[in-house]
């Protein structure tokens, strides 16, 4: 297939949709054209799936050839993901969601597993903390003033020690924090306007990648 | 050994230790702190108590294994109201996780409250494809959903026989562990519907939405605190409020230890000034 079909086409699909949708988002249409917004809009979950389809597909080949390979200290991590992800779908499809051998697998070690986890993070980041969190500059300083604020807004004993904590936590989220991250989220917005343009007219060429001009 | 020494290199173990007496002790003996309820979780509160009868609820039910203790039991009470109030709900999840949480969680507070499955609530489990996934939804929810989780066919379920897209909610619940989900419900759910939006969330992903309130999104409730704040609201406490007295004495902890290194740090530093 040539360079030209493989730029060509996707850049002129993504032309096409991307102004379409524009186009049926802001002009107000006939209902006919809206319909067919609304089927392109149903495509994205399709899609998605497809692609965790894919991805599913992709895992077991490189993790089945590292078990089958017994590649040097890989291969036991590899059996335990091609295993799991071999048993979840299988009891699935077979005994369902609802069962309660189903429950059991997923509550006493997804479930179980993903809580630890989350839990641990608590402790690395205290030692992190502990270690690194040093206020050295004036902006470290009052970052770290402002984070103990916050901190002790959230935690009840904060207004038990001192009833300012509360109104400082409070006034931090809603000015400082507040109108800074709407500064983020205006000019990430105009940012992520010019990208979808430049996109969308082809100059670009984040979708097409691996596709030599 | 000089004490700012002995300060500064405290064995991690022995920090990580300290932190779970710190949560631990209270969940032996509580210390029943008063929790102050926020004006954004009254808002939330105040939003369902003003839906008239009936009114139709969509939650996004993003609890997951790695956000159920912090937003699991918060999720759990705005169930709880939602129904209470006569208003009937449909629950989704953007994450493969969600379903097991919904089947896990929403039956035996239906049952409490006698709600009938198809009537006053529906699963309709699983969406993919995240932002995407929640534009159909609201486009028309027959494109993503033919059944719900449960292989009932949407034209058998009568709550779904009225229920199409946006046009017939009424309110929209996110409960979400991502960040990205704050621009996304602005940009999907307030700013094409204008459907009102009641996020729960952990703490950095309700900091990375306090831009869109209360114009986009009209009531945050921020991580356990969030939780335990609507547990009062609706009088009934459970994990969260109990949770509270950990939170409040963990956070002290990590509040002194941070004081005292820094100011360990920095006579550390007047000392070697002094030497040179």
């Amino acid at each position: 297939m040539s360079v030209t079909v493989k730029r060509l086409i996707p850049v002129a699909i993504v032309f096409i949709i991307g102004f379409y949708m524009i186009f049926v988002s802001y002009i107000v249409v006939p209902p006919a054209l809206t319909d067919v917004s609304k089927q392109l809009t149903s495509w994205g979950p399709i899609i998605t799936a497809l692609s965790m389809g894919f991805g599913y597909i992709i895992l077991m080949r490189t993790h089945g050839r590292r078990t089958i390979r017994l590649q040097k200290g890989e291969w036991l991590y590899s059996l335990t993901i091609v295993v799991t992800a071999l048993v979840y779908p299988v009891l699935y499809l077979t005994v369902g969601p609802a069962s309660a051998i189903y429950k059991l697998a997923y509550e006493h070690v997804n479930q179980t597993i993903g809580a630890s986890i989350y839990a641990i993070v608590l402790f690395a980041l205290t030692g992190a903390m502990y270690k690194a969190f040093r206020a050295r500059t004036l902006n470290g300083f009052l970052l770290l003033i402002s984070g103990l604020i916050v901190m002790l807004w959230v935690a009840p004993i904060g207004e038990v020690i001192w009833a300012g904590f509360p109104v400082l936590g409070a006034w931090i989220l809603d000015f400082p924090s507040k109108g800074a991250f709407r500064g983020m989220v205006m000019a990430s917005a105009f940012g992520a306007l010019a990208i979808a343009y430049r996109t969308l007219i082809g100059v670009e060429g984040g979708h097409v990648a691996g596709v030599e001009e | 050994m000089g004490l700012s020494d002995r300060i500064l290199n405290i064995p991690i173990p022995v920090v990580s230790f300290l932190m779970i007496l710190t949560i631990a002790l209270p969940m032996v003996t509580p210390i029943g702190l008063p929790i102050k309820i926020g004006s954004m979780t009254k808002a939330g509160y105040d939003i369902i108590l003003g839906l008239s009868e009936g009114s139709v609820v969509l939650m996004s039910y993003g609890v997951s294994p790695a956000g159920v203790t912090e937003v699991g039991t918060g999720a759990k009470a705005l169930v709880y109201h939602v129904l209470s109030e006569g208003h009937k709900l449909i629950l989704v999840g953007p994450a493969v996780d969600n379903p097991m949480f919904v089947e896990k969680d929403i039956p035996p507070i239906a049952n409490m409250l006698n709600k009938q499955y198809g009537i006053d609530w529906v699963h309709l489990g699983y969406y993919a494809g995240v932002e995407m996934g929640l534009a159909a939804i609201l486009s028309d929810i027959s494109s993503v959903y033919t059944t719900d989780h449960r292989g009932n066919k949407l034209q058998d379920l009568p709550l779904m026989q009225e229920v199409k897209g946006a046009a017939d909610i009424d309110l929209h619940i996110c409960v979400t562990f991502s960040a990205d989900m704050p621009s996304q419900l602005a940009r999907q759910v307030a700013a094409p519907y204008g459907i009102p939006i009641i996020l729960l969330c952990d703490g950095v992903t309700g900091t990375i939405a306090t831009p869109y309130y209360p114009t986009q999104i009209q009531s945050i409730m921020m991580s356990m605190r969030g939780s335990a704040e609507y547990e009062l609201l609706i009088k009934r406490p459970a994990e969260a409020t109990g949770g509270m007295d950990s939170i409040s004495l963990s956070y002290l902890y990590l509040t002194l230890l941070l004081v005292i290194t820094n100011i360990a740090t920095f006579y550390k530093r007047g000392e070697k000034k002094e030497e040179r």
